[in-house]
């Protein structure tokens, strides 16, 4: 009986392992998960990809570029506030503090997508590449999705 | 008849939900009519705000080399229209250009048109030679200024982001902040329209 517990146990997490699975990568102590990216509204516009890095080192690594064969060309992007006013701009790297979490979201950090080979659907799926100081290279899947 | 005893609890607490919804959306003191202006519409047509008086009108600025802030604000004004009008024609979203530089009548209407898939009423994509679109932002308190910042996507745009709420009678009645969530705007939508003496 017991036997059948465990097993029952360790296939549903494996089942909730699948469900999340496709989207996130793990190198060293750095996982990245619920990776996503909003529909293009124009092919000729930018899109932004989101995702979250888990840091489970005890050291800080940073997110220094993201590699795709979506985009012609990739960079990290803030969006802040300054007089009231939202701008966005470019940033050296993203960092993602020891123990810690670092989320890009709406509204904040993002992976901004410029020059799209192709355009983003609903339902596709885009391979990135994240490149940290530390961890190295991760790959990670994002979908295409409303939010 | 006590057998209807019932529903007087019910009608108190109608009646006290209605009186305690709160607000996401910042009414202005006093509310007024809304300042019109004269822009051009997605088809290249002269438009005027005022045009659409008799609707309620969900009114948001930005620029369509905006990969995050304005999709988010088109995205949830797409999700109030779905919620409270989205077989009608009653509720009408507007985005209006900051950057007349590089968004045309064209490109708006591609814009727009990204947003608006689910519904028979389309949204509008106002644009305009610079001094309309200075005219068109300044009463609502809408700031936006060029920012080289370095990206490969060319300049970009600092600017407001909040949605403006104007009534049927073409008074404007709330201003939300960004990034309110769609069903909060929805919610004040609705409780504006069943009660229209709310202020």
């Amino acid at each position: 009986m017991r036997r059948v517990l465990v097993v029952s146990v360790v296939l549903l997490a494996a089942l909730a392992l699948a469900a999340c699975g496709g989207s996130g990568g793990t190198t060293g102590g750095i996982t990245v998960s619920d990776a996503w990216a909003r529909p293009s509204p124009m092919m000729e516009r930018a899109g932004a990809a989101y995702l979250v890095i888990q840091n489970n080192g005890a050291a800080e690594d940073r997110l220094l570029s993201v590699e795709s064969d979506i985009a012609k060309t990739i960079e990290l992007h803030a969006t802040q506030e300054s007089g009231g006013m939202l701008q966005m701009s470019p940033v050296p790297n993203i960092p993602v503090p020891a123990n810690g979490r670092t989320e890009l979201k709406p509204g904040g950090l993002h992976v901004m997508l410029i020059g799209l080979n192709r355009e983003l659907k609903a339902g596709d799926k885009v391979q990135l590449t994240l490149n940290f100081e530390k961890a190295g290279k991760v790959p990670v899947t994002a979908e295409v999705k409303e939010q | 008849m006590t057998r209807f005893r019932w529903i007087v609890p019910i009608a108190i607490g109608l009646v006290l939900a209605a009186c305690a919804h709160q607000f996401s959306g910042v009414a202005p003191n006093p509310i007024g009519p809304a300042p019109d202006f004269a822009l051009t519409d997605e088809n290249g047509q002269p438009f005027n705000l005022s045009d659409l008086r008799g609707k309620w009108i969900l009114l948001a600025y930005g620029y369509t080399h905006c990969p995050d802030v304005c999709p988010l604000t088109l995205s949830h004004l797409r999700d109030v229209k779905k919620i409270v009008d989205p077989n009608g024609d009653q509720v009408q979203v507007v985005f209006v250009t900051i950057d007349p530089e590089r968004d045309t009548p064209d490109i708006m209407q591609k814009y727009v048109s990204h947003f608006d898939k689910l519904f028979a009423q389309k949204f509008k994509g106002l644009s305009g030679p610079p001094e309309e679109i200075a005219a068109a932002a300044k009463p609502y308190h809408v700031k936006y200024e060029k920012k080289e910042t370095g990206s490969a996507d060319g300049y970009s745009m600092a600017h407001t982001a909040e949605v403006y709420l104007i009534d049927p009678q073409f008074n404007w009645r709330m201003t939300f902040p960004f990034g309110v969530k769609a069903e909060e705007i929805a919610a004040d939508l609705q409780t504006l329209r069943q009660n229209p003496e709310v202020k």
